[in-house]
């Protein structure tokens, strides 16, 4: 069965995490390039803040870089770095206080809503528009956990280890996570005035 | 979190792994097991259906995402290419005990307590690199001789600031770590041989490292 796959599957990234451990450089410019997005993207939603983002992504993959030595192939390379990653990003969450932890709702509200565009069936960017908004409303951890198995692509064990949650937890929060942004694309989907 | 637990009654159990089988990451065994509820199973066939196509949309949000700024490649890949050519001219230069050193405290830089042991890790270094390069004799003298124009600085490092950073900028500026960390994590670096001039020239080579030194003040001795 082939499903398509959203960064292209790459069975090589343990060697090339191996590769770094023993110093080379242009091993780990190559594994920069493959998850500085990923990993800003994801820190991003974990923390609302783009310059503390930054920062954050800057340590973790520097920690990949001093750290490619210990990772010990029993997950992916990704849910690897992500988990660094995710480490830092609730840390620095508890230093400050966790004032930016809820869903930002203002940003949400601001989201253009292509109200001008002539409706033909929803349009890519409408739908993306609408998806986005949808996923606004939800919680942290839902949020988090759909980005996880649908973007990131992970298997449920990965994710157990990463959230540090049990392995049937992650199946119920993905299966209410999605029920939940179902609601709302059907409730903005009905807002959506159509001309 | 107030939601359930468990699922509720009316969902298959295969349901519940739907979204693995959406992404492609069961084992052969349940994604076989999988494959056969979906036979006989048309709501699993429709919840397959939309997961399928909500992948697909939150790809699309998720793509459309901004990146970072490209300072951040930058100063990243920098920081690394800095650590590499001082690991590899630790090899080439120090000789097997100081390589030997370097790659034990190199192992114990966890990335929680990097920055403080960073500092204290360069005293030892330092003393190490006096211990392995100096003649004692000629050190003491001049110790003893260039003593009164010893400058001292009182410096925090940044908490990003490699180790290797530090040790380059305290090598440019031909300064050491006599003293700290403090409670509010300062330390004390002493530059030899300065005269008002040549302070005046750390000092400015400090503040423009803003990367690496976070606060940087000249101490009256
Ligand atoms: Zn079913």
């Amino acid at each position: 069965m082939a499903m398509d796959s959203t960064h292209g599957r790459d069975d090589s990234e343990p060697d090339l995490l191996a590769a770094v451990a023993m110093g080379d450089p242009s091993a780990f410019d190559r594994t920069y390039r493959l998850y500085e997005k990923r990993v800003y993207q994801y820190v991003f939603s974990l923390i609302h803040d783009q310059t503390l983002a930054e920062d954050i992504v800057g340590e973790t993959m520097i920690a990949v870089w001093r750290g490619a030595g210990t990772f010990s192939r029993s997950s992916r390379v990704s849910t690897w770095i992500l988990g660094i990653a995710r480490h830092k990003s609730l840390d620095a969450l508890r230093r400050l206080g966790r004032r930016q932890r809820e869903v930002d709702l203002d940003a949400v509200a601001d989201l253009p809503s292509h109200t001008d565009t002539p409706f033909e069936g929803l349009h890519r960017k409408e739908v993306a528009s609408v998806t986005q908004r949808a996923l606004g409303t939800l919680s942290r951890e839902h949020q988090e956990i759909l980005r996880l198995v649908f973007y990131e692509e992970l298997p449920y064990g990965d994710i157990a280890v990463l959230l540090g949650i049990p392995a049937n937890t992650v199946k119920t929060r993905v299966f209410y996570a999605k029920q939940q942004l179902k609601r709302q694309l059907e409730r903005l989907s009905q807002k959506e005035p159509i001309s | 979190m107030s939601e359930p637990e468990t699922l509720p009654a009316e969902v298959h159990p295969e349901a519940a792994l739907l979204p693995w089988y959406a992404n492609d990451t069961l084992g052969s065994e349940e994604r076989q097991s999988v494959a056969r509820h979906l036979e006989s199973c048309a709501g699993c066939r429709r919840e397959l259906e939309e997961l399928t196509q909500l992948k697909h949309d939150l790809a699309m949000v998720y793509g459309a995402a901004p990146s970072p700024s490209p300072q951040l490649a930058r100063s990243v890949l920098q920081k690394v290419a800095v650590e590499t050519s001082l690991r590899r001219s630790a090899d080439l230069q120090g000789g097997h005990r100081l390589a030997a050193v370097d790659q034990w405290l190199r192992s114990l830089f966890l990335p929680q307590w990097v920055p403080t042991l960073a500092a204290i890790m360069l005293v030892v270094q330092f003393g190490l690199l006096l211990w392995v390069t100096m003649p004692v004799e000629e050190d003491r003298i001049t110790t003893r001789s260039i003593e009164s124009l010893a400058l001292r600085y009182r410096v925090s490092f940044q908490e990003q600031a490699t180790e290797g950073e530090i040790r380059a900028l305290l090598n440019a500026i031909r300064g050491r770590i006599v003293d700290g960390p403090t409670a509010e994590r300062t330390y004390v670096i002493e530059v030899r041989g300065g005269d008002p001039d040549s302070s005046k020239k750390t000092l400015a080579m400090l503040r423009a490292r803003t990367e690496i030194v976070a606060l940087v003040e000249t101490l009256t001795p």
